[in-house]
């Protein structure tokens, strides 16, 4: 089980780590939004295969250029 | 009348002045005439570059008498968000940290529109290194929507939706990154498309998040986005990401029937939020593409609140990483406004990102299965509403930049982050006098196609020839 994001880890995240300032308040609001954004990622990552790579896109969109064989 | 030049369409003064019924410098004077006349009240101009323009309109007119082989633009005056290069020329990003930059290099699509004929005018307001939905720029001053200054633009590409809802240029270049085209082009009653990712070069451009980022046209017609985009698109060298796609005659296959057309509607996501005045105007537009002979048939887009999700991390990812040194050593130098956007990105861990970009292939996939396998396209409105005002859109905190970006970019972000084309066509203005617009999305590399529907919904419409009553005061 995922244990929620706090400001916390992100003001020691962001001293210790990204080298920026971070106040608390701002701390606050940013736990929340960067769990979300993290999760949905990991909501969906199982359907990742092995063999998968960040620069198949470009094929991705090529391919599907030409859905059925055809364009209108 | 000057009125009477700056109100023709892009592809008409280029054909006035291929024909010599006008010369490029008179053209080119009237758009000066008009934006200085509305600068002091929406801000569209960063730098209006009037006595250069002047003198590459004179050489523009010479190289007509002469007898010089024309390009598509030759003697047209365009003006562009202030993020495109040109070596040695100021490019300042609507930011105070660049208000002095002079990149060493110019964009491929400088070279490319500059060497089709087109008369550079000026350097339009942009939204800070791109990154704001609404227009509002505190160090170079809010950009005001034309049809009611009070309202917000649209942003990042605020002073190109602006600039030609005005009638103060012919075309602009935008950049869509999560909407930047579309939204400026939606609130302000102007076309704008953002390309399929790659269609495009970026080469010389101003980066917000690489792996999203579209160049892409605004003008008033989707016919005059179809003569942009056939000079700008194409592979380049300079750009990795570009596509070596042939590009096609979009104006030629602008003749062509759209009977027959599938358009596709939502059942889910898109209208969500939606004010009714929208959502009448959908329906409205829908029945022009019937009249047509197209056939408009619901579909169910895959969980498009997931594509938002990582879409936003990328886009946050990578433009933290862009920023990253400038956050660490002058981040007084940022409105509070772009660090809220930028600022989630530098806890994202590294595994995430990449997952996110590695996912895009497969999403698309399902995407194009559950989607273009039963459409030619998707229709759904830019934004759930109408501009907003200035004041209701003033973020003081990166929790008001969040909220704000939810109600504005929604129903654009999940397509960027599907690097799918998609236009914005005006369909209709609201009670209070402000532009409601269509999105028109299609397969990779469909742009022709929809250009060819919002053409053809042109051809029928006249929501896009209506001027703001700025122009006549």
């Amino acid at each position: 089980m995922r244990e929620k994001l706090t400001p916390n880890t992100i003001r020691g995240y962001a001293r210790e780590v990204a080298n920026v300032s971070v106040p608390e308040e701002r701390a606050a609001e940013i736990a929340p939004e960067v769990e979300a954004l993290n999760s949905a990622v990991l909501d969906t990552a199982a359907r990742l295969d092995l063999n998968d790579e960040p620069g198949q896109f470009p094929l991705a969109l090529a391919r599907n250029r030409y859905l059925r064989g055809k364009t209108r | 009348m000057s009125s009477d030049i700056t109100r023709l369409t892009l592809t008409g003064v280029a054909a006035a002045i291929r024909r010599k019924k006008l010369s490029s410098v008179e053209v080119t004077r009237a758009c000066i005439a008009e934006a200085e006349r509305v600068q002091p009240r929406i801000n569209c101009f960063i730098a209006l570059e009037a006595d250069e323009a002047l003198k590459a309109a004179k050489r523009a007119d010479l190289a007509l008498r002469r007898g010089a082989k024309l390009g598509a633009l030759h003697g047209v005056p365009l003006a562009h968000k202030d993020m495109y290069y040109r070596a040695g020329m100021i490019s300042s990003g609507g930011s105070k940290i660049l208000r002095d930059y002079r990149p060493s290099v110019t964009a491929t699509v400088v070279e490319r529109l500059y060497g089709a004929g087109a008369v550079w005018l000026g350097r339009l307001n942009m939204a800070e290194f791109a990154a704001n939905p609404t227009g509002h720029n505190e160090h170079w001053g809010h950009c005001r929507n034309p049809w009611h200054p009070d309202h917000i633009t649209g942003g990042s590409s605020s002073g190109s939706g602006a600039a030609l809802a005005a009638r103060t240029c012919f075309g602009s270049l935008g950049s869509d990154t999560g909407g930047s085209v579309r939204g400026p082009a939606a609130f302000c009653g102007v076309t704008g498309l953002k390309p399929t990712y790659g269609r495009v070069s970026r080469f010389g451009i101003l980066p917000r998040a690489w792996s999203l980022d579209c160049v892409g046209p605004l003008a008033r017609t989707a016919a005059d986005c179809a003569r942009l985009l056939r000079v700008i698109a194409g592979e380049d060298a300079r750009d990795a990401t570009s596509a070596a796609e042939p590009v096609p005659d979009y104006e030629r296959d602008l003749k062509r029937t759209i009977k027959g057309l599938r358009i596709g509607v939502p059942t889910a996501y898109f209208y969500d939020g939606a004010t009714e005045e929208v959502k009448a105007a959908m329906r409205a537009s829908l029945d022009v593409f019937r009249s047509l002979g197209a056939r408009v048939i619901e579909v169910a887009p895959p969980d498009v609140q997931r594509l938002l999700a990582l879409g936003t991390l990328i886009n946050q990812s990578e433009a933290s990483a862009i920023h990253s040194r400038w956050m660490q050593t002058r981040p007084q130098d940022y409105s509070a406004v772009f660090r809220g956007r930028i600022e989630a990105g530098f806890f994202v861990p590294a595994t995430r990102y990449l997952e996110a970009v590695m996912l895009r292939s497969r999403l698309l996939d399902e995407f194009v299965q559950a989607v273009f396998a039963k459409v030619d396209l998707l229709h759904t409105p830019v934004t759930p509403a109408p501009a907003p005002t200035i004041a209701a859109t003033d973020a003081k905190t990166a929790g008001d930049v969040l909220r704000l970006l939810g109600a504005i970019t929604r129903n654009m972000r999940p397509l960027s982050y599907l690097g799918i084309p998609a236009a914005s066509v005006p369909a209709g203005f609201s009670k209070g006098g402000l532009p409601l617009s269509m999105q028109l999305a299609g397969r990779p590399f469909s742009e022709a196609l929809i250009l060819r529907a919002a053409h053809a919904y042109q051809s029928v419409t006249d929501w896009h020839t209506r001027v703001p009553p700025l122009c006549s005061d």
